[in-house]
């Protein structure tokens, strides 16, 4: 029966708000309802797979494939909005490339680091995969072993990969790519606060008077936030925006007060607002005075480059987050240098538009939040500039209530949820503890059932060091999972290539498409992405997200979780621990790293009753127990009790996410606030119980230069991000023709002088160069970024041109998190 | 030749269930309105279609002043040009 | 364990039988004969630049995929302003300007506030077009994609 397409369309629009509303149609209704058979559309929900807002979008599935995506009108987050990214989710899964089968480097049949890639069953991949794995063990111990994972990782996918890692091998080698997104806001939190992440929500949007974006191009990076600020400023005329940035780009297209300054100087602005509040005494004395302390941090740290670099063996406290307690009169005389004047001597911002920044942060009237991302993280300063800017809303007071606070936001989906909470990296464990710390070890060895001394104490290799690692053959058998490294790592010539094909090592890349990584690799795992299997994310404003799975992968690849558990069967306890270890537990003998770390009576724990007959689940009924409920609830048992504590697991998969402290099942809005947190005691107002004293700390730090500055040779800057229309790397939107389409190919944006006085004109062929290596691209000089005279940007979704070929591995020496903002190249017109 | 629009619209209307009968009737007197169900906790899926976009947003109008409307909200809006 | 698979080959994955690189050189390949975004091309080679893809001047609307989809804009963006002062996408595609200028009319959804009170005229936070309207360049698609839209819209 072919019904018309006005049956279709009543059909459809009754279906979504029957979708939106939770009620089913009944059979009876109408005919409208029994043409609807035909088109049935079945409507979950699921949050988006890109960015760190964590959109929630309703899916639509027939016939086992996803046929349409739309906003989620009952989530807080977006009200039925989405970006033109979300909008396109439905095509991301089905590029004509995907991945479904294992395939391993081999010459005649065998494996071969030289050969090339061809197909093999999962038994054969983990057969090699183990091999290399307790060859590596064997030969050089655990530090030989590692993972790099991802901020898109579920949460569980996150927690059964460190139990594997950090209790299974052994090793702290596990780090996620949030490290090249947020862990300098890490570092922040845990320096200011003593405990991680934003204290304020999204709420926070409808309710402040003042916005400032400090590096975060929100208007492309976080769309739907900038739909809710563009909505309270353009409905309040007394609301205002300030931007700053190193070039101009869309968000100024808002903006009352746009300042473009010269990069790293924004160290030096943070501090002439913490000055210009002490001078026209607004400093909350009463805050200050009973919620925090002055220090003083210890300066010339370096720029986290190789020891033997010599910019490193320059400084005189290498990595050193060392500090001193001061009083606030020698703080305030500490900043008392940063006048205006020296702000726009080394910002080239004019003084009115400083000044007027300063006055809405002094103004105890006005409300007001501060949002940055990549322009404070990938900084090689990057943990101060976000302690400089708590300093300026801790002086003031403009913390922890609705419309006023800093925050941080973030670039991942779950960088939050996964990488953060559940601790993902190499120096973390769940809900804040540290590998470092005996007390903590012995929480994560208790709660994981596992004996004392399980966990090593020294923290792992990060991000950047790994690769290096690589390259230094300290490293040899390795799993990219969920993560396009090689494409998204800095130096990719000098400190990349070399490891990956380092004869002495096995590198594992899990991932749905062929990437630049995957093909730098030895063993290529197909994988299931998004909503072909169960998942949950954590976003930004410490909102946990469930999600069902909706579809079945393509034949053939298999989760994230699905390998990490199923490869963990291949290992005895006695190949990966000592026998000193397994003495104190004698009863893991024989036993293997699966039955110690996922059958051990708490992942297994629910039953496949839980699981509902008529729900896709592989994970699930391939283990015989409900495996994701079971890592939840397991790694919830971390922060329950412990200001980090979530909900029972049944309830995010009814709920539109919930902001976590979840207590008494109430959600938390502002924390270290009574009356919002329930943490905060009664009658003390403000409580930042991070620290044991719970006071936050102001720090009295100073401006320190780049790692990489332009000079005659290399006369412009370099600042490298995204666009709207691609997520990072582009493996998924590059493979939707219409986002493929609305940006195609990565260009260079400049200014029209600086390509002028090296004889380019838009879409001229250029060679983008660096002490590092060159690229050839297009100019742009019309586009939505205009740089200033001396910079030029380019987004690095491109795998063809790869602009991290030239990028600096130069990192913030306290989170170890790249800058990927600021490095000097040249640019020369192709011949 | 003349194009003409088709819009369709759809509708979550949150009702007091006790009025559920009137409103029911009142809804499915308005030209190309139809009340598809209601939950028992008085959420209601209507559908709405009209020749333009203004008369959908009267009809949404003429829906929320009824007796026993709580509130609406729009889920869903489609529009074809057709040729005739 | 799963069974092994037998027979299987990625569905339009490349894999090359024979080697790009002869027998006798040290020099191994750095894409292992697999295709990517980046084509074949080695991954440690010096990439050459594609033209400057163009959008059409004007070129007739596109269909939709599914019905929650944006609609795509058919013509070029170039100069256009959309800031605190102005919005000229509006300036044809209001409710007003649409029928004057044979532009597609905003759809009424776009009326929502935040909180779901509909308004007469375009909601504050639809004010930025571009993040959901996107134009589309004359380019050939890196891969092909497999969606298959609804039986209905097909």
């Amino acid at each position: 029966m072919k019904f018309t397409r006005r049956e279709f369309m009543k059909a459809q629009a009754a279906a979504s708000a029957a979708a939106v509303a939770g009620i089913a149609l009944p059979a009876t209704a109408s005919n409208l309802i029994a043409s609807q058979d035909l088109t049935k559309i079945k409507w979950e929900k699921a949050p988006c797979r890109f960015c760190g807002t964590g959109c929630s979008v309703l899916v639509g599935t027939q016939h086992g494939r996803v046929v349409a995506t739309q906003g989620d009108p009952e989530s807080p987050v977006n009200k039925g909005l989405n970006c033109v990214k979300g909008y396109f989710l439905s095509k991301i899964m089905y590029g004509k490339d995907r991945l479904t089968t294992p395939l391993l480097r081999m010459t005649d049949g065998v494996y071969d680091k030289n050969g090339e890639f061809e197909p093999v069953s999962w038994d054969a991949a983990f057969d090699i995969m183990a091999d290399k794995f307790k060859d590596a063990l064997k030969k050089k111990g655990p530090t030989s072993v590692g993972m790099f994972g991802s901020g898109q990782w579920t949460l569980w996918e996150g927690y059964a990969a460190s139990k594997l890692m950090k209790a299974g091998f052994r090793t702290n080698n596990l780090d996620p790519n949030a490290r090249h997104c947020m862990a300098s806001a890490v570092g922040g939190f845990m320096r200011t606060f003593g405990i991680d992440e934003p204290m304020g929500c999204y709420d926070d949007l409808e309710n402040a008077d003042v916005f400032v974006l400090w590096g975060s191009n929100m208007a492309e990076m976080h769309p739907i936030l900038w739909s809710r600020l563009a909505d309270r400023r353009l409905s309040n005329p007394d609301v205002s925006v300030h931007v700053l940035s190193t070039y101009t780009h869309r968000s100024f297209e808002l903006a009352d007060n746009g300042m473009i300054f010269t990069p790293q100087s924004d160290l030096a602005i943070l501090n002439f607002i913490a000055n210009y509040i002490i001078q026209n005494d607004a400093v909350d004395k009463d805050f200050v005075e009973k919620h925090t302390n002055f220090r003083k941090g210890v300066t010339d740290i370096g720029y986290g480059l190789r020891p033997t670099d010599p910019l490193q063996k320059a400084a005189e406290n290498p990595d050193s987050g060392a500090s001193t307690p001061i009083s606030f009169d020698e703080f305030a005389e500490y900043v008392s240098e940063f006048d205006v004047d020296y702000a726009v001597k080394m910002s080239g911002v004019p003084a009115e538009k400083l000044i007027e920044l300063a006055k809405v942060y002094a103004d105890p009237a006005k409300r007001v939040v501060s949002y940055w991302t990549m322009g404070f993280n990938q900084h090689t300063r990057g943990v101060w500039a976000n302690n400089l800017m708590y300093n300026v809303h801790l002086l003031t007071g403009k913390i922890s209530k609705p419309g006023s606070g800093p925050f941080s936001l973030t670039g991942q989906p779950s960088a939050c949820g996964t990488a953060r909470e559940v601790g993902t990296f190499s120096h973390r464990l769940p809900a804040d503890l540290v590998v470092a710390n005996p007390k903590h070890r012995a929480i994560a060895e208790k709660l994981w059932k596992l004996p004392e001394g399980t966990i090593e104490p020294k923290p792992g290799y990060h991000a950047v060091l790994q690769n290096r690692m690589l390259k230094d053959s300290k490293l040899n058998a390795y799993w990219v999972m969920c993560n396009n490294n090689v494409q998204a790592g800095a130096n990719i010539n000098e400190e990349i290539i070399p490891g990956y094909r380092n004869p002495e090592n096995f590198i594992v890349v899990s991932d749905p498409y062929p990437t630049v990584t995957a093909q730098m690799g030895d063993l290529i795992l197909p994988t299931a992405m998004w909503v072909e299997k169960e998942g949950a994310y954590g976003n930004a404003e410490r909102r946990t997200q469930f999600w069902h799975q909706q579809v079945k992968a393509p034949e053939g690849a298999k989760s994230d979780l699905w390998q990490l558990v199923e490869f963990s069967k291949r290992f005895k306890i006695e190949e990966v621990w000592t026998e000193d270890l397994i003495a104190k537990m004698p009863e893991v003998r024989g036993k293997t790293l699966y039955d110690v770390l996922y059958k051990n009576g708490q992942v297994d724990a629910f039953g496949l009753e839980e699981v509902a007959d008529e729900r896709l689940n592989d994970e699930a009924r391939d283990f015989g127990f409900y495996i994701q409920k079971g890592l939840f609830e397991e790694y919830a048992s971390f922060g329950r009790g412990h200001g980090h504590d979530l909900a029972p697991f049944d309830q995010y998969h009814e709920a539109r996410g919930l902001r976590w402290p979840v207590v008494d099942g109430k959600e938390t809005l502002w924390r270290f606030r009574e009356g919002y947190d329930p943490y905060v005691e009664k009658g003390s107002e403000v409580q930042f119980y991070g620290h044991p004293d719970k006071k936050a700390v102001i720090f009295a730090l100073p401006y320190e230069p780049p790692a990489e500055s332009p000079d005659e040779e290399y006369d412009l800057w370099l600042s490298t991000g995204r666009v709207l229309e691609h997520w990072h790397s582009g493996s998924m939107t590059r493979r939707v023709p219409e986002l493929y389409k609305a940006f195609p190919d990565a260009v260079v944006f400049m200014h029209p002088d600086d390509a002028k006085a090296r004889g380019v004109r838009r879409g001229d062929e250029i060679v983008l160069a660096s002490r590092r290596g060159e690229l050839t691209s297009r100019v742009e000089t019309r586009g939505r970024n205009r740089p200033p005279r001396g910079l030029v940007f380019m987004p690095w979704f491109d795998a063809k041109q790869l602009v991290n070929k030239i990028t600096l591995d130069a990192t913030d020496p306290l989170s170890k998190q790249t800058d990927y903002k600021k490095c000097a190249v040249k640019i020369t017109k192709k011949v | 030749m003349k194009t003409e629009e088709l819009h369709v619209s759809s509708l979550i209307v949150h009702i007091r269930p006790e009025k559920r009968q009137e409103i029911e009737k009142s809804i499915n007197a308005l030209d190309g309105a139809e009340l598809i169900t209601v939950s028992p906790i008085g959420k209601a899926v209507v559908v709405l279609e009209a020749p333009h976009q203004r008369v959908i947003m009267e009809v949404i109008d003429t829906i929320n002043a009824l007796d026993g409307v709580l509130s609406t909200g729009l889920v869903y809006h489609e529009f074809e040009k057709l040729e005739s | 364990m799963k069974k092994c698979l037998t027979g299987m080959m990625a569905l339009g994955l490349f894999v090359l039988s024979t080697s790009v690189w002869s027998a006798g050189e040290v020099m191994q390949t750095d894409n292992g004969g697999v295709t990517s975004l980046r084509g074949y091309q080695q991954i440690s080679e010096v990439n050459e630049s594609e033209a400057m893809k163009r959008v059409p001047r004007d070129h007739s609307t596109v269909d939709r995929n599914y019905v929650q989809q944006p609609p795509v804009i058919p013509h070029t963006t170039r100069g256009y302003q959309v800031n605190l002062n102005a919005n000229k996408c509006l300036s044809c595609h209001s409710f007003k300007n649409a029928g004057a200028m044979g532009a597609t009319k905003i759809s009424v959804t776009h009326f929502e506030t935040r909180e779901g009170t509909t308004l007469s005229d375009v909601s504050p936070r639809r004010y930025f077009c571009l993040q959901c309207h996107v134009t589309q360049a004359d380019a050939k698609p890196l891969v092909g994609n497999t969606f298959r839209p609804v039986d209905s819209l097909q």
